[in-house]
């Protein structure tokens, strides 16, 4: 046979109904009762605090092209973060800035699946210097109770302005 | 283990074949149309994806596609279309795959085809993610934070890209103005793969036959009236996504990418990608079952240039020569050549094609078959192409028949018009030649070139001395074998219904085709009066 049929046509009304079902299938992204606690920030220090200048013998020792009295040599802070939801430590983790000198801005960007109610979260943003050069090393910290409705993302962030953690209420700052 | 997935694949295909040549008939079945199916979703998607552009906004992405949404005689179902287009697009590029994979079309002269292909639905694949990042709503957002999530993996962003979405309801104008410039340039990516992908055939038909071409874009429009696509919900950076209808073609991953580690992602995305791209090695058998290249006997060319038109694979080109017999003679190019065979029919003097296949060659063994099976002037001999009829008949157990004699062929068209010359010269009854439906030839354009010769003189042509009632052409398909056998039966009781053939004797069709050599020529040949 080498025409098509009235079944045949049927068939392929059928095959392209499949493919325009199967283009909007129903998924449950979110489990009923769920909410989120994403933790969203960027931190560089002071461009001046923690660094020094460089001395004259490591200046002699660059090629002359790359010799910057005002370059700021600093020591690599690791920070640290610690999450606490309810009583229960759910991160504690050493958290390195980026480039590879680790003097690029330090991101934070986590999420953690929380039902949706009321809960206790504390949060700890600090650095831990190796070496300490006698100022104060960044401490940050966050705790409130949280109320989160189903669905609801608790959006925690750095206010430079103000130096603190603070949360996000619909999308604005603090 | 790749020999045991690829018979399944093809009994897969035979079965969908079979199923579609019934319903369709050979010419309009969709499943031997892949290929240009998908090409012809490309320009459909081009068309449509020009109309939406005018409307879209940067500034406002979810708004813009919403007011398209809204205009019922316009941007509604024209936006339809092009998510329908870019589903079966994917549908008919798996399909397609899969039939390379299973026919051994994947390897060797192909690997360049097959890598290009995965490459293109790769890129094809990140223009329809583009695009659904585009309208900005939780399906799009999903894809992209899970996007965002799988780079962030890597070591090569400072910033998290995730951020991205995660700080702002409002998100900024150079993010969709990125997206959109990737979503434009990524379908100029395509037709430039898409031009590598065929580069390597010749004559490459891009497009299906125009009744199948209008029945598709039909569909497809009916559908996109009927049953058009709403807007979902807008993405926020404050509230998960709820229910979504998610596009099971380019979103599939999500749920997937959501449950698993971001690692265990990787993994995956980077075993299926070495997985398709490896293909051509897997499937490469080994040396000794590797059919070899054809070659050209130089002593016979006679620079017709035929068999550097025919071959679909581009593989033979004319070179000068320098023994002054010719000014040019064909050369193969071992690493084009996929040994099809096509060339050894295409060439008069029977100076072409792989070793043992070569129309010399094929006249040999026309003889041994002759003198050892004997078929009378009432028989017929059925030349059935080894991909097709041959594979049918085995199944029907036609040759219970007394009369009938099966003679397998590799490929329909690379069978030499001397070979059905001398069996009807020889006096067999008749001489039927079972081919694949043309648009399902595993080496593309053989019954193409195969009835070309036989019936409409091209060269090398089934020359007017032979006796055409006695030569005829079918075409197999899968799912044909009732038809077959019935064109089979048919044509034995025509030739029943003649007067007895006449058997010619001391046929010596190999020696009449030895070329004269230039020098050798009275100067009256080929020279007007
Ligand atoms: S078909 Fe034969 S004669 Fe013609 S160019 Fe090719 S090899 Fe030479
Ligand atoms: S066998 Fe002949 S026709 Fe086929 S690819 Fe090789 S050279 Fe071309």
């Amino acid at each position: 046979m080498n025409r098509p049929s009235l079944l045949g046509l049927g068939l392929a009304v059928v095959g392209t109904a499949a493919i325009a079902g199967l283009s909007r299938l129903p998924y449950d992204a979110t489990p009923s009762g769920q909410a989120l606690l994403r933790l969203s920030w960027r931190y560089q220090p002071d461009g001046s605090s923690g660094c020094r200048r460089p001395t004259e013998e490591e200046l002699a020792e660059l090629p002359p092209h790359m010799r910057n009295p005002n370059a700021c040599i600093s020591a690599p802070v690791p920070y640290h973060l610690t999450v606490v939801i309810d009583g229960e430590t759910i991160v504690d983790e050493r958290i390195l800035a980026g480039g590879a000198r680790q003097d690029r801005p330090v991101f934070v960007f986590r999420e953690f699946d929380v039902a949706a109610g009321e809960h206790e979260i504390e949060i700890r943003f600090e650095a831990r210097p190796e070496e300490p050069d006698g100022t104060e090393p960044l401490s940050l910290s966050w705790a409130e109770p949280v109320m989160v409705r189903p669905r609801e993302i608790a959006l925690i962030g750095y206010d430079r302005e103000t130096g603190r953690l603070f949360r996000h209420v619909g999308g604005q700052g603090p | 283990m790749i020999g045991m997935m690829r018979t399944s694949a093809l009994g897969l295909l035979r079965r969908l074949d079979r199923a579609c040549n019934r319903l369709y008939g050979w010419k309009y079945n969709p499943m031997y149309q892949t290929g240009t199916i998908a090409v012809l979703m490309l320009v459909i998607l081009l068309i449509t994806g020009v109309y939406l552009l005018l409307f879209y906004r940067i500034g406002s992405p979810w708004e813009s596609v919403a007011t398209m949404t809204g205009q019922v005689w316009g941007g509604r179902w024209i936006r339809t279309l092009h998510r329908y287009a870019s589903d079966a697009a994917i549908v008919a590029i798996a399909v397609h795959a899969l039939r390379m994979f299973a026919q051994g079309r994947s390897w060797g002269p192909r690997t360049l085809a097959w890598v290009s292909g995965v490459v293109l639905t790769g890129v094809f694949f990140l223009c329809g993610w583009t695009g659904y990042i585009m309208i900005w709503d939780t399906q799009g957002q999903a894809l992209a934070i899970e996007g965002a999530r799988l780079l962030d993996q890597l070591p090569i962003f400072a910033e998290p890209i995730g951020r991205t979405f995660a700080t702002a309801d409002t998100l900024p104008g150079a993010f969709f103005f990125m997206n959109l410039f990737l979503h434009i340039v990524l379908p100029i990516g395509v037709g430039v793969i898409l031009w590598l992908h065929v580069s390597r055939i010749a004559r490459p038909a891009l497009m299906p036959p125009r009744a199948l071409t209008w029945t598709a874009t039909g569909l497809l429009v009916a559908f996109s009236v009927f049953w058009p696509i709403g807007m979902t919900e807008q993405a926020s950076a404050t509230r998960l996504p709820g229910t979504m209808p998610l596009d099971l073609f380019y979103s599939f991953w999500i749920p997937v990418s959501r449950a698993l580690p971001v690692w265990a992602g990787w993994v995956i995305v980077g075993l299926t990608s070495v997985t398709l791209l490896a293909v051509p090695a897997w499937t490469r058998p080994a040396d000794e079952r590797r059919p070899p290249a054809s070659s050209v006997n130089e002593r016979h060319c006679t620079e017709c240039y035929q068999c550097s038109i025919d071959c679909p694979y581009e593989a033979i080109a004319m070179v000068p020569r320098e023994d002054g017999r010719f000014d040019f003679v064909a050369r193969v190019d071992p690493k084009l050549c996929v040994s099809c065979g096509i060339c050894a029919g295409s060439c008069k003097p029977m100076g072409v094609g792989p070793p043992g296949r070569t129309g010399r060659d094929q006249l040999a063994e026309a003889r041994a078959f002759l003198r050892d099976q004997r078929p009378g002037a009432e028989s017929v001999i059925v030349l059935a192409c080894s991909q097709s009829a041959d594979w049918l008949l085995a199944r029907h157990a036609v040759d219970s028949d007394a009369q009938l004699f099966t003679y397998p062929v590799s490929c329909a068209g690379s069978l030499h018009s001397s070979t059905v010359e001398l069996m009807v010269r020889a006096g067999v009854g008749g001489v039927l030649i079972a081919t694949c439906p043309p648009r399902d030839c595993w080496n593309r354009e053989g019954v193409t070139w195969l009835d070309a010769r036989v019936n409409h003189g091209r060269e090398a042509e089934l020359l007017k001395r032979v006796d055409r009632q006695r030569v005829r052409v079918v075409n197999a398909a899968e799912g044909g074998a009732t038809g077959l056998v019935a064109s089979i039966r048919a044509f034995v009781s025509e030739i029943e219904g003649r007067a007895p053939a006449v058997a010619e004797r001391d046929i010596i069709i190999d020696e009449e085709c030895e070329p004269v050599p230039e020098t050798e020529r009275p100067e009256t040949i080929g020279t007007g009066p």
